[in-house]
């Protein structure tokens, strides 16, 4: 026999491959924590004169008690206990180049404008990474070295947080994925009544798609930015109180001699443009300022536990 | 195309490269991670046994150097940082504390880096990675780290363990003991792990506590080896 119409020999006819119109986003951590009481946005530097904003706390409304004093006795001054901390403002930045012959194949699909989304994706998950990287810096910890995380690494932390008198309300934890498999998986051997409570639609809309559940007053916050200790062994995840972590902003606003650029909506991530029209590529370039930093040390604790 | 054969009838067959794309030659796909410093804090210990003696060893936590993070300026100068966690009683570790003698390379200081598609992946000079297929395996050489640490203690560059935060650690490790051991262990494997974790902790600072205490060698030793026929016991009842 000869002459068959075999799909090996119509070479000309066929394609290697067609290409599924729809890209799907490859697997990542997008869990970028958006609200929370426990992080607070302190301020914006456009305009401040410095990329540092100071924040002050004051003992006032019941940090200092009053005391007795007798009867025709004088009272005396009582000092005020004062502090400050400060956020640095820095830049960071994603830069992509596209040809304009990809983005006439990729029309619609992978081009400037689809760029431009994956720049805002891009600094939500840089802020988590940097308020993720706070946690090796709390001076209380619970947990053991090389140990999986247990429900009473959890009360641990909570009992260290409510003996620096945090308040119950706005509690957080940013957890490891694999501190919150241990966790969930010592709850197994508890006999008493301790509830899980499994996020709700609502929950993840209010705080976004990382936050997992509800546990012991906790809002717990899934994060594999979550920082390394003892070379690697642990991970350091984080228990929070209302108001532990800050962080500041600047907003970078259309400028003369900017050629094009936009400010993403509802975000401070600037987005600019640049043209090589020799070579007919476009440079897509994200920039976001941000600092983050610990605004008190005792509104949080550091839970290092076993990594493997 | 018809066969060649050899002047005795045999094939002659070429050497073939089969199915290499040049993968084993790509820099690895992992995500970068920031240079970093390394810190301790006087009240954070971690339990080590060596040798079968167990000690308190230092907890090494990391410090990201990148502008914007924790008191790093806006150009990635840490010494605002180093002096903020110093306030907050940190030690933050001298890179010249890691001398070519403690590290398993040889070289000094302890931050080590390689690359990756997308930047540079740092680490301790006590870890390594290694590629199984195509995996990233990551591995310590915890003997040579301990070490080390071992070291930074004994020329006083680490301070000892406060008797101080030995009790306080031994409390935490009481009141989780105590915990442990009011669940119900019966037909509980995972609470009964949990338990015996909790009575080692215990006995493990105790011994610890014992050898700092200012007792006579006699009775440490005496001390010593009544809370290890305890655990025995404890661990022989399960």
């Amino acid at each position: 026999m000869s002459n068959e119409l075999l799909y090996s020999s119509m070479g000309d006819l066929e394609l290697a491959a067609i290409l599924n119109q729809e890209l799907r986003l490859k697997l990542a951590d997008r869990a970028a924590l958006e609200v929370h009481p426990s992080i607070v946005l302190i301020g914006d530097v456009m305009g401040a004169g410095s990329t540092v904003i100071k924040t002050g706390f004051v003992g006032l409304d019941g940090y200092d008690a009053m005391s007795a004093v007798a009867e025709g006795s004088s009272s005396s001054n009582t000092a005020l206990t004062d502090d400050a901390v400060s956020v640095t403002v820095a830049r960071q930045a994603l830069q992509r180049q596209i040809s304009d012959l990809a983005s006439i194949v990729n029309r619609g699909r992978m081009d400037p404008e689809r760029l431009v989304a994956d720049m805002v994706g891009a600094a939500r998950m840089r802020k988590m990474a940097m308020l993720a990287a706070l946690a090796t810096s709390f001076t209380n910890t619970v947990g053991t070295s090389g140990s999986d995380m247990s429900v009473d690494d959890f009360f641990d932390g909570d009992i260290i947080l409510n003996m620096a008198s945090v308040p119950a309300e706005g509690r957080l934890a940013i957890l490891h994925g694999r501190q919150i498999g241990d966790l969930r998986q010592s709850l197994r051997a508890e006999s008493g009544a301790l509830q899980w409570d499994q996020a709700t639609v609502d929950m993840i809309k209010a705080a976004g798609p990382g936050l997992i559940a509800r546990f012991l007053g906790y809002d717990i916050f899934q994060s594999s930015k979550c920082p390394a200790a003892n070379t690697n062994a642990d991970r350091a995840g984080m228990m929070l109180g209302a108001g532990a972590l800050i962080y500041a902003e600047g907003t970078r606003e259309p400028m003369i001699g900017d050629a094009a650029g936009v400010l993403a909506p509802g975000t401070k991530v600037w987005i600019g443009f640049e043209r090589d029209e020799a070579g007919a590529l476009t440079k897509v370039v994200g920039n976001y300022y941000i600092g983050v930093n610990i605004a008190e040390d005792a509104r949080g604790v550091a839970v290092i536990t076993d990594h493997e | 195309m018809g066969i060649d054969f050899g002047s005795n009838g045999e094939t002659r067959s070429e050497a073939v490269v089969v199915g290499t794309t040049g993968a084993a030659n790509r820099l690895p796909r992992m995500d970068p991670t920031p240079a970093f410093l390394v810190a301790t804090h006087p009240r954070q210990w971690i339990v080590v046994e060596s040798n079968g003696k167990l000690e308190l060893l230092p907890q090494l936590v990391e410090l990201a150097i990148e502008p914007g993070i924790g008191d790093c300026d806006e150009y990635g100068n840490p010494d605002k940082m180093i002096r903020a966690r110093e306030n907050k009683g940190f030690i933050v570790l001298k890179q010249e504390w890691a001398k070519a003698s403690d590290t398993p390379d040889g070289q000094s200081g302890y931050v080590r880096r390689f690359q990756v598609q997308k930047g540079h992946v740092h680490h301790m000079a006590w870890t390594k990675y290694r590629n199984v297929a195509g995996q990233m395996i990551l591995e310590r050489d915890e003997k040579s780290y301990h070490a080390w640490l071992r070291r930074l203690l004994a020329e006083g560059l680490l301070p000892a363990p406060d008797s101080s935060v030995i009790e306080a650690m031994l409390i935490r490790a009481r009141e989780r003991q105590d915990r442990a051991n009011s669940r119900d262990t019966k037909g509980n494997a995972l609470a009964a792990k949990l338990a015996d974790q909790a009575n080692k902790a215990v006995f493990s600072l105790e011994e610890i506590s014992t050898r700092q205490a200012g007792l006579s060698e006699e009775q440490k030793a005496a001390r010593i080896e009544f809370l290890q026929s305890q655990l025995s016991q404890l661990q022989g009842g399960k």
